[in-house]
């Protein structure tokens, strides 16, 4: 039986039936999968603009009370153009997860300046920040589960034969560091 | 020829476990007079009829060992209140032992509801009542607030607002005079009955007789016009919590 099928002129067109097959399938899904991830990276920067938006008001009232704060404006200034001058995903993940942090710092002054921490626009402000950043951590989760299955379609069979030379690399999660991971909240 | 297959485990996320929905009130820590939650379950019926809203109110024990933002996010996803083409769905999650709650907006009522007037709700309605082991009045002002932004922001006014004195930022709080409580009164006997016309073939009279007794309808499933479900709405992580 073996045999026979080797010696069949019918193998080539055999194989190349199974490849086209498996690689049309396998082909259709990595662009459909890779396309949900653009789509929830785009998600992920919306929240990051809305973010970056909010920060020059908190930074401009919180200055109000705490003008001497010098270095945690500094901090949020840069890792805020950082985030906006940055390209590449890795990068953008990278200042964005600098920002959370600065701002974290930031929000944390207020418990040294108890008329900071009762001004009403500070309160609405920081307010706005954790809900900004809930919206970030829910996008970041949505982006990562699309990385997720993209990343296990490319590296299963039989797509795995074909990603690599159709381009098809693997991507990168948003991970934020597990200090990060709290959302500043001021104790009012 | 041997096909060594790599199948990768997809290593989902794990599934936060949150207590089946019992329709627009889930009160499993039992904090909720019987009184407050007939009036809940009125206000969103109310809420969902005229605008297509739906306010999930929840109530737990804990959200140990998960944050109290990823538990609510979990009901979310899992309950999909408000309409799925507006996303107008609101989770207002309370966890009596952890002393903390967190309210969810929906897309679609971001605008009604911005995270600033979230903040603005704890400092003025919830922290107070809660801080007095209220927790009825709390939740009651608190969701009928929310619920009366969310009618204005569509144009509408509700009639059924239970008890909404506080003034909370534009939201412009009536209270409820004797006459509307009438008129409240004959138009929720007026809805009961005339619902329980098509309910009725159905369940045999047993709404019918229910709505005779006075009763405010029944509560999720039950007689006075039921819970239609939740409608699919989305969640984006908005909104604002906070400790009490």
């Amino acid at each position: 039986m073996m045999t026979k099928l080797r010696n069949s002129p019918l193998l080539p067109a055999l194989a190349f039936l199974l490849a086209t097959m498996f690689s049309g399938c396998g082909y259709n899904t990595m662009v459909q999968e890779r396309e949900a991830i653009d789509a929830a990276w785009a998600q992920v920067e919306n929240q990051l603009q809305r973010r970056n938006d909010l920060i020059p008001n908190l930074v401009e009232t919180t200055k109000g009370y705490a003008s001497q704060e010098k270095e945690i404006f500094t901090a949020v200034a840069n890792a805020r153009s950082k985030l906006i001058g940055a390209g590449s995903r890795p990068q953008q993940i990278d200042a964005s997860n600098q920002l959370t942090g600065a701002l974290s710092r930031l929000l944390a002054i207020s418990e040294a300046y108890p008329q900071l921490k009762s001004d009403a626009q500070f309160m609405r402000l920081s307010d706005e920040l954790a809900g900004t950043e809930n919206r970030i951590a829910t996008e970041r989760r949505r982006y990562n589960e699309t990385v997720r299955t993209y990343n296990v379609t490319i590296k299963s069979f039989p797509t795995n034969f074909f990603a690599g030379s159709f381009g098809f690399e693997k991507q990168a999660y948003f991970e934020v560091p597990k200090a990060a991971q709290a959302v500043p909240e001021v104790k009012f | 020829m041997v096909i060594v297959s790599l199948l990768y485990a997809a290593s989902a996320f794990a599934v936060i476990q949150v207590p089946p929905s019992q329709g627009p009130v889930t009160d499993t820590a039992g904090i909720l007079s019987a009184k407050a939650r007939q009036q809940l379950i009125l206000l969103d019926r109310e809420l969902t009829q005229k605008t297509g809203a739906q306010i999930a109110i929840v109530t737990v024990r804990s959200t140990a060992p998960e944050p109290i933002f990823d538990y609510a996010m979990a009901i979310a996803e899992s309950y999909k209140p408000g309409a799925k083409d507006k996303d107008n769905g609101v989770v207002f999650l309370i966890a009596t032992a952890d002393r903390k709650f967190q309210i969810l907006t929906g897309y679609g009522v971001e605008g009604a509801l911005p995270d600033g007037f979230i903040g603005e709700l704890r400092e003025k309605v919830i922290r107070p009542s809660f801080r007095k082991g209220d927790y009825s009045a709390g939740i009651l002002d608190a969701s009928g607030i929310m619920a009366q932004r969310i009618a204005a922001d569509n144009g509408v006014t509700l009639t059924g607002v239970p008890k909404a004195s506080r003034r909370v930022g534009r939201s412009g709080g009536k209270g409820l005079g004797l006459l509307g409580l009438l008129f409240w009164l004959a138009f929720m006997r007026f809805g009961t009955s005339r619902r329980a016309l098509v309910t009725g073939a159905i369940l045999g009279g047993a709404v019918g007789r229910r709505s005779h007794h006075g009763s405010f309808g029944g509560g999720f499933g039950g007689g006075g016009g039921g819970f239609g479900g939740f409608g699919g709405g989305g969640f984006g992580g908005g909104g604002g919590g906070g400790s009490w």
